[in-house]
């Protein structure tokens, strides 16, 4: 009896022993995701996230070159005007301080000759905003010469009278200032003058708004122009198409009569 | 990575699953998954509680992979996870370690029976078809050889129990034999 309890417990663990059961293919998926994130699958992502920021990186760098100039032009030009724009309202106050000496003096002797000078030189505006800062210094040192030699000055009236039509909506204010208490005044800021340079390059930077502004209504021109070209582009195959479609239905006509 | 290693060296898969290579513990897994779910469905009958069971032995072989030690063989080692994996669950789930089948101690010496037709699936049935109590120590006993003694600790029960437990699954597993063979004698003619 022994011997066949034996044999029916080796019978069993033959054959089960190794007894196999497939297990559902969801399984492994269940198992794999309760082990640890396998290194191998790390250092794949890093690959992965490293070959992303190199290929923005390429496309980044196709794309650059092409959009660079064009807005930097668009920067330059913006530069150029704002800076412009406040130099004439920054600094038209100072200005207006140094150069009515002169002013008043010629107005007062020869008025007739400033408006013609004023007059002949009306036209270059933009640029006499910039040369006539750089004869702001020479200026300064002609108001002492003012008083001493009134005569030279008629020589130098000629490029100061220019701004005078562009300032004189703000003159008036200021006008009753004393030829002493201006001359006084003149003197400090004249050792100063380099700070007012200083002030006006960070005054350029702070109008972020107008530059950014600036750019924007470039952009939307530029844009502008695109759309245009477009609308052009599309006219045009319209009438390409028509063309072609009238030209082969005429060969059709053509061919359809004989 | 790009290259597939060949880890049919059971020490280059080891080692290559304490690094924690997805291929490798995969090959494990293909390797072992359907022999370890075979016998959580011994202990368990439920198919699908038996594969909870087979994905957990599974995780505990990767994390105890570290404290094993290439003295006995690797397979004897995991099966040995999955059969404590499979008997706490069963411990944990219904007590039914505990359950004491009483029952009058019947005579099944004098039926006759034939095994050498019997094929696996029928076999696994019939371990199924035997009460937790009967079916857990006679699949220790007899499939997974474990002693009495070691049964007895871990099932929490004595050596003697264990014992008795063998000799009632074995009586009934030989009457359900003896039968069917009967059932199909009758059926033949």
């Amino acid at each position: 009896m022994a011997k066949k309890t034996e044999n029916m417990d080796q019978l069993f663990r033959d054959k089960l022993e190794n007894h196999q059961v497939k297990p559902s293919k969801l399984a492994w998926e269940r198992l794999e995701n309760h082990l640890p994130q396998s290194k191998t699958k790390l250092s794949t992502y890093w690959w992965a996230a490293a070959a992303a920021i190199l290929l923005l990186f390429t496309v980044g760098s196709l794309f650059w070159p092409a959009q660079n100039p064009l807005e930097e032009e668009i920067l330059a030009e913006k530069v150029e005007s704002s800076s412009n724009e406040e130099e004439t309202t920054n600094q038209v106050p100072v200005e207006i301080e140094t150069t009515e000496n002169p002013i008043e003096i010629i107005e007062e002797k020869e008025s007739a000759k400033v408006d013609k000078s004023s007059n002949r030189e009306a036209q270059p505006k933009k640029n006499n905003n910039s040369s006539y800062q750089k004869q702001l210094e020479p200026n300064k040192q002609l108001i002492a010469q003012n008083e001493t030699a009134p005569e030279r000055e008629a020589i130098i009236e000629k490029p100061i009278a220019e701004p005078l039509k562009g300032l004189e909506a703000e003159i008036p204010q200021i006008k009753p200032l004393d030829l002493n208490a201006t001359v006084a005044e003149l003197q400090p800021t004249a050792e100063e003058a380099p700070a007012y340079k200083v002030t006006i390059v960070s005054n350029g930077i702070k109008e972020d708004k107008n530059l950014i502004s600036g750019i924007g209504k470039k952009v939307d021109q530029v844009e502008g122009i695109l759309g245009k070209v477009d609308e052009g582009f599309a006219t045009l195959q319209d009438a390409k198409n028509s063309l072609f479609t009238s030209l082969t239905s005429k060969k059709e006509k053509v061919t359809e009569k004989p | 990575m790009f290259s597939r290693t060949n880890f049919s060296d059971e020490p280059t898969l080891i080692k290559a699953c304490l690094k924690g290579d997805r291929s490798a513990q995969r090959h494990l897994y293909d390797v072992y998954s359907g022999k370890f779910l075979a016998i959580c469905i011994r202990y368990l009958k439920n198919r699908e509680h038996a594969e909870d069971v087979m994905i957990e032995s599974f995780m505990k072989i990767f994390e105890k992979l570290p404290q094993y030690q290439a003295k006995g063989s690797f397979e004897g080692w995991m099966k040995r996870i999955v059969v404590t994996q499979a008997l706490m669950t069963l411990r944990s789930n219904r007590h039914l370690m505990m359950e004491v089948h009483v029952e009058e101690d019947v005579e099944y010496e004098h039926h006759h029976y034939e095994t050498k037709h019997l094929e696996a699936q029928d076999l696994m049935e019939l371990v199924e078809s035997l009460p937790v109590g009967y079916r857990t120590v006679f699949n220790l006993y007899a499939i997974e050889g474990y002693a009495h003694q070691e049964i007895a600790e871990l099932l929490g029960i004595s050596e003697s129990t264990s014992k008795s437990q063998l000799n009632r699954a074995r009586n009934v597993l030989k009457e359900k034999i003896a039968t069917q063979q009967l059932k199909e004698r009758r059926i033949n003619g």
